[in-house]
């Protein structure tokens, strides 16, 4: 059970052994967190939508096809829960207002002062750019996902993906800039 | 190459999939085209910043819920009369070639039923046949998402399903249970209170009427002590008495729930 792959695994579950999405959450449990950390920069909301998305593959698990692909398909899903949670939220008067928890690691030991403050500037400048163009670079940069399986993913051109990374790193390397200088002057 | 055709190569060039015969020409012209070498330097460094923002973990709670959502839908699933997947082996089973006699009497079977019951009568039977199916089927999808709200980090969430609970006709042990434990244990009041409500429904069940009068001596904000009180009196659960007598007394409390306490005990008489 180990052993077999992703798309096994999903096959066994969509046939009735949901025992096997077990072995896929220690997969991919992780990845989904931090796929969803980066794109919302809060820890609890982040979780709660690692959960959906398990709960969503249990659910819609017949629609998993014999020639689908299960990183795609998992981050289809995790795509849905996302804009499904986006209009919610925009749409409900919240009840408790998320402690908008800031997405960050203890720094190693030994780091500077300087790297860190560089590494907090890289990040709001992620922040600080559209949400379409930092979900193309949490993709491709942090998932490590192929420009053939974003393609997928996101329903477009392989060359589409191609373009909106180029278009989105350069607007990350400017925003990086931009906020450089003003902390500089 | 042109300075256009960079934008197409670089994404490539970024992750290192780009062909050997692609890469020594974009270098070409990199050291050719001052311009270029300058923002792909620029790309590539941000590129390569970009896995400085270290991957983390999520809390080992994740890990509780997910198997506790598993659990319930396996539950959910096992509480199910027969599942579709077995009625077409069945079926696959009766159709095969050995079984002709069978298929025969059956056939004739089902044109005699046919005729007598009627074509519109077997019509509807199938329907309510498959009605009763999908009730049961949203039944238990209501419970499994009441049961994953309830466990929700977040306020708004937990509030939502005990909404889903109340859509429950038949609520079972695990959901009042988990009701209960909302009572007892929620930070927020609102969440509390939601869940006395959603609890009064199911009053007439003894293990409610023990769960809320326990609940009762444990609880310490005066707004829910008051609403418990409330929901005794309305449910005239006598066994409360006491616990309301020793309220009545208790000079640490709130007044207004004092005074509430006492006009518990004569109502309830």
């Amino acid at each position: 059970m180990i052993s077999a792959t992703d798309h096994q695994l999903m096959l066994h579950v969509r046939d009735g052994e949901v025992a096997s999405l077990g072995v896929l959450f220690e997969r991919h449990h992780a990845a989904l967190f931090n796929f969803f950390l980066r794109l919302t920069g809060n820890r609890a909301a982040s979780e709660d939508l690692v959960q959906e998305v398990f709960f969503r593959m249990l659910k819609y698990r017949r629609s998993y096809r014999d020639q689908s692909q299960f990183t795609s398909w998992m981050y289809q899903i995790a795509r849905h829960v996302r804009f499904d949670q986006a209009s919610r939220r925009s749409r409900e008067v919240r009840l408790e207002e998320d402690s908008e928890e800031r997405a960050s690691a203890d720094p190693a030991p030994g780091e500077t002062m300087e790297k860190l403050e560089e590494v907090a500037l890289l990040r709001d400048a992620l922040a600080s750019i559209p949400p379409e163009k930092r979900e193309i670079l949490v993709l491709s940069r942090f998932q490590k996902l192929r420009y053939e399986e974003i393609a997928e993913i996101l329903g477009c051109e392989v060359g589409a993906v191609k373009v909106r990374v180029y278009r989105a790193v350069r607007e990350l390397r400017d925003a990086f800039f931009a906020l450089q200088g003003k902390r500089a002057s | 190459m042109k300075c256009n055709k960079l934008a197409e190569l670089i994404p490539d060039y970024l992750v290192g999939a780009a062909d050997p015969g692609v890469r020594s020409e974009i270098d070409a012209h990199l050291s050719a085209c001052a311009w270029c070498r300058e923002e792909v330097e620029g790309l590539t460094a941000t590129w390569s910043k970009l896995g400085e923002l270290a991957d983390e973990l999520p809390s080992p709670v994740l890990r509780e819920r997910f198997s506790a959502m598993l659990e319930g839908y396996r539950e959910g699933s096992a509480s199910k009369p027969a599942s579709r997947r077995f009625g077409f082996e069945r079926m696959v089973q009766l159709w095969s070639p050995g079984a002709l006699a069978l298929q025969f009497g059956a056939a004739l079977l089902c044109l005699a039923a046919g005729l007598a019951a009627g074509h519109y009568l077997t019509l509807a039977n199938g329907r309510n046949a498959d009605l009763a199916e999908m009730r049961s089927e949203i039944h238990s999808m209501k419970r499994l998402v009441a049961l994953s709200l309830l466990d929700q980090q977040s306020a708004s969430e937990r509030l939502r399903g005990i909404a889903y609970s109340y859509q429950l006709a038949q609520p079972d042990q695990k959901v009042i249970a988990a009701l209960l434990d909302r009572l007892d244990f929620d930070p927020n009041i609102n969440v509390r209170l939601a869940s006395i409500d959603a609890l009064s429904k199911f009053s007439d069940q003894p293990a409610v009427r023990r769960g809320l009068l326990e609940s009762l001596a444990r609880q310490e904000s005066p707004l829910v002590q008051i609403a418990l009180i409330d929901l005794m009196v309305q449910t005239r659960q006598r066994e409360s008495a006491d616990t309301l007598r020793r309220m009545t007394r208790d000079q640490t409390l709130n007044q207004a729930v004092r005074q509430r306490a006492e006009w518990g005990l004569r109502e309830i008489g």
